[in-house]
């Protein structure tokens, strides 16, 4: 196949039966002022605060239908949580509620889910086992009690110490649950098996700081290497132990890369050891 | 710059851009429903950016964001979400035996050599234009292109002859 036919076949590719497009440039403007308004809440941007608003508890933060995360058991140590104004707007941006478009905001403001990280809070209460959601299939549920739960713990445990020693006077916001309880999900392998996915997330509120850090766990992953990578506004250290894949995102530069590598690298994530 | 202004500007951007992009993105990734999202979120930071972008810099800043969003998804969400609810609507597939092939040959392929492909032979970037993207060098994107169009052909070939 010579390079034109390549293009030409590229063009057909993408050209042929190609769907409606849905998406607009007033409903993308109105998600992209609902993620400004989200972050300049949080405490980045200037402005008078209309209203404040306080979390009182991390089960008023759980997705609407989802269970409570559960605990970590033993864990004494409690992550002071974030409080942000709603809606805190640079001059630029429209200030009456009429020109926010969208659902109005709720008495708790839960941060959009991202599109590409489905996680579901664990299930049950403290020192239960994960249970798979009903629409999943019988197999997934043994994989995912091929974990004990006490691990999960000393994870979510070990990440809030670790987070409190590395920014002492920060607060911490939901990012899907609670901060830094873990969430549990499945997904699919390099050799398209089933397998567990963990992962604990939040926002850390450190001054002018607004940054997201998530860590993800899940079984060894051939595809993956373990060092740091950097995008835009992110670094990623990836560590991969005999047993577990462990990635932590950092935006923002909330912790160094050096910090970063250490999390992935302690004893406490390797979960699937 | 009043808001209306810019976001008139950022609107009239997405009108003249999000289909080709969003072809960039199916290309890339030979998923409709995940090219919509990778070109929303490439959107999305286009509005976060979009009074310190430079005009002639806004393809050149779409086009890596999305393509980064790619190889970040590729990396690091190499697994099935669970969701409640199947998505609405069936994303359709490729609309002749010939995408068809080209489809799986392109799946086949590890997710840079496949940027690589769509942005030297879809996006008709130049060797240098595409380094400076993906953030290597020359040469191996020239060695990482030749390659991927070795192994397309390769797979390609069988599925030609057959037709014949």
């Amino acid at each position: 196949m010579e390079d034109l036919e390549m293009t030409q076949a590229l063009r057909r590719y993408v050209e042929a039966g190609e769907p409606p497009f849905s998406l607009t440039a007033s409903a993308l403007i109105s998600q992209a002022r609902r993620r400004h308004r989200w972050r300049v809440g949080l405490g980045i941007g200037g402005g008078g605060a209309a209203t404040t608003l306080t979390i009182l508890s991390a089960m008023a933060l759980v997705p609407a239908g989802g269970s409570p995360t559960l605990g970590p058991q033993g864990c004494d140590v409690q992550l002071p949580l974030g409080i942000w104004s709603t809606p805190t707007v640079p001059p630029d941006f429209p200030s009456k509620p009429t020109d926010f478009p969208g659902p109005a905001p709720s008495g708790h403001p839960t941060p959009t889910r991202d599109s590409a990280s489905g996680m579901t809070p664990l299930p049950g209460g403290a020192g239960a086992l994960p249970t798979p959601p009903p629409w999943m299939e019988p197999g997934v549920d043994k994989v995912a009690r091929a974990v004990d739960t006490s691990r999960l713990d000393q994870m979510s445990c070990f990440l809030k110490r670790r987070l409190l020693q590395l920014r002492p006077h920060a607060s911490f916001a939901p990012h899907i649950g609670a901060p830094m309880e873990v969430k549990w999900s499945t997904g699919t392998a390099a050799d398209n098996t089933r397998v567990s996915v963990y992962e604990a997330s939040a926002y850390v509120i450190d001054g002018p700081l607004l940054c997201l850090i998530q860590v993800v766990v899940f079984p060894g992953d051939p595809g993956l290497s373990s060092g740091i990578g950097h995008s835009e506004h992110q670094a990623v250290a990836t560590y991969k132990t005999a047993s577990s894949t462990i990635v932590v995102s950092v935006e923002g530069g909330v912790i160094t890369d050096a910090d970063a590598m250490a999390i992935a690298k302690a004893p406490e994530l390797d979960v699937f050891r | 710059m009043p808001q209306q202004s810019w976001e008139t500007a950022f609107a009239d951007y997405f009108a003249a851009r999000s289909v080709s992009l969003r072809r960039l993105a199916f290309a890339l990734c030979g998923d409709w429903h995940l090219a919509d999202d990778l070109v929303q979120h490439t959107f999305l930071q286009l509005y976060r950016h979009w009074r310190r972008l430079e005009g002639e810099t806004l393809d050149a800043y779409a086009r890596r964001t999305l393509v980064n969003a790619f190889l970040s998804h590729r990396r690091r969400y190499r697994r099935e979400q669970v969701v409640a609810e199947p998505p609405s609507g069936v994303a359709p597939g490729p609309a002749d035996a010939g995408s068809a092939d080209l489809a799986e040959a392109l799946a086949a392929l590890p997710p840079r050599q496949r940027a690589l492909v769509v942005l030297r032979h879809l996006e008709d970037m130049s060797v240098a234009d595409a380094a400076e993207l993906l953030g290597i060098a020359e040469g191996t994107v020239k060695s990482q292109t030749a390659r991927a169009l070795e192994k397309l052909r390769a797979a390609l070939a069988p599925f030609a002859r057959g037709r014949q």
